[in-house]
């Protein structure tokens, strides 16, 4: 038992963290994201609140899971699947290509920045 | 209607629970992807019980609305891998945030090139980043929330797969370049990828992924407008 109410305080934290987020982008209209919002202000919280790390069991399960929320968006693809399939070869030489370019430009950049590592 | 969300919820939680066993019975390749895995798994179950798409996907609600909660949660990626960031702040922004904003950009340039149809091309401008973040991107302006996804997942696995082939096969020395371009390009499949072998450089890879998915954020929304003009 113990190890569910270890979960209780971070999920709640990150469910009010993700709706103010939310209110807050609604009502400035920001156009970004209400969770993303939500994220910088519990990033800040984990940074300058040492009992916020109580949370971290609870945030953790929610990371851990993510892949499930996704399986909802993903089932909603067979509707755009005609059109996908249409496009299918262009789509996949631009997925491989910009993939690579990306991952060498972020390398490149990190030896020119001066990184060591 | 009223116990639709609770299986719903409970399926997808099951099968994706499966799924994760089956790709660490397989070795976890990065083509058995656990949401991708689970996905056809939903799919299947779907199309055999004659469920109709739509009704899956009202029930569903829940478990997509938590969605924002657990991108929440991913500040927790930043906090637990704030000693690699401190020890070289300067190099490790440049390269994640230069190295968004090229895939940002390579991509864009090349759907518009390749004269793909509007709705690709707006799904296509999130692929670098990560699935959460592309949703929520597309959520927040109103785009096409499950090609984005789809080709956020399908980046992930493409780059798990090529990216170590290429940066081996052109002999890039720096492990955390490495480790960082494997996150911004591949993201949480790349990371996964690259957890099993060095807890370091998965971690560099795991900060890469979450920051590249906030400059996404950031930039995406307010562009929308001018990225999707015809």
């Amino acid at each position: 038992m113990r190890g569910i109410w270890a979960v209780v305080p971070g999920l709640l934290l990150c469910v009010g963290l993700a709706l103010a987020g939310q209110a807050l982008a609604a009502a400035l209209q920001l156009p970004v994201p209400g969770a993303v919002l939500g994220l910088l202000a519990y990033l800040l919280l984990l940074l300058l609140v040492p009992a916020a790390r109580h949370t971290r069991a609870g945030a953790a399960l929610l990371v851990r899971w993510i892949g499930a929320m996704l399986v909802p968006a993903l089932i909603g693809l067979h509707a755009a699947l005609p059109l996908l399939a249409a496009a299918a070869l262009p789509v996949m030489l631009l997925l491989v290509g910009t993939t690579l370019v990306t991952a060498l430009a972020t390398a490149w950049l990190y030896r020119l920045a001066g990184g060591r590592g | 209607m009223l116990f639709d969300p609770i299986i719903a919820c409970t399926a997808v939680l099951l099968l994706f629970a499966g799924a994760r066993a089956v790709s660490a019975r397989v070795g976890h390749p990065p083509w058995a992807s656990p949401v991708l895995l689970a996905t056809l798994a939903v799919a299947v179950g779907l199309a055999v019980f004659g469920i109709a798409p739509a009704r899956f996907a009202a029930a569903a609600t829940p478990l997509r609305w938590l969605l924002g909660p657990a991108l929440v949660a991913l500040a927790l990626v930043i906090f637990d891998n704030r000693a690699l960031l401190r020890a070289e702040a300067r190099p490790v922004l440049i390269a994640v945030i230069g190295g968004t904003l090229i895939g940002l950009a390579s991509a864009w340039g090349l759907a518009v090139a390749l004269g793909l149809p509007p709705l690709l091309r707006a799904a296509l401008t999130t692929k670098t980043v990560t699935t959460p973040f592309s949703v929520a991107i597309m959520t927040a302006v109103g785009g096409p929330v499950a090609l984005a996804a789809a080709f956020s997942v399908l980046t992930g696995v493409i780059g798990a797969l090529l990216v170590p082939a290429l940066f081996r096969w052109l002999g890039i020395a720096s492990a955390t370049g490495r480790a960082l371009g494997l996150g911004v390009s591949a993201h949480i499949v790349g990371t996964d990828w690259q957890m099993r072998r060095d807890a370091r450089a998965g971690g560099l890879s795991a900060l890469a992924f979450v920051l590249a998915g906030l400059v996404a954020a950031l930039l995406v929304p307010p562009l929308w407008g001018w990225l999707t003009a015809a």
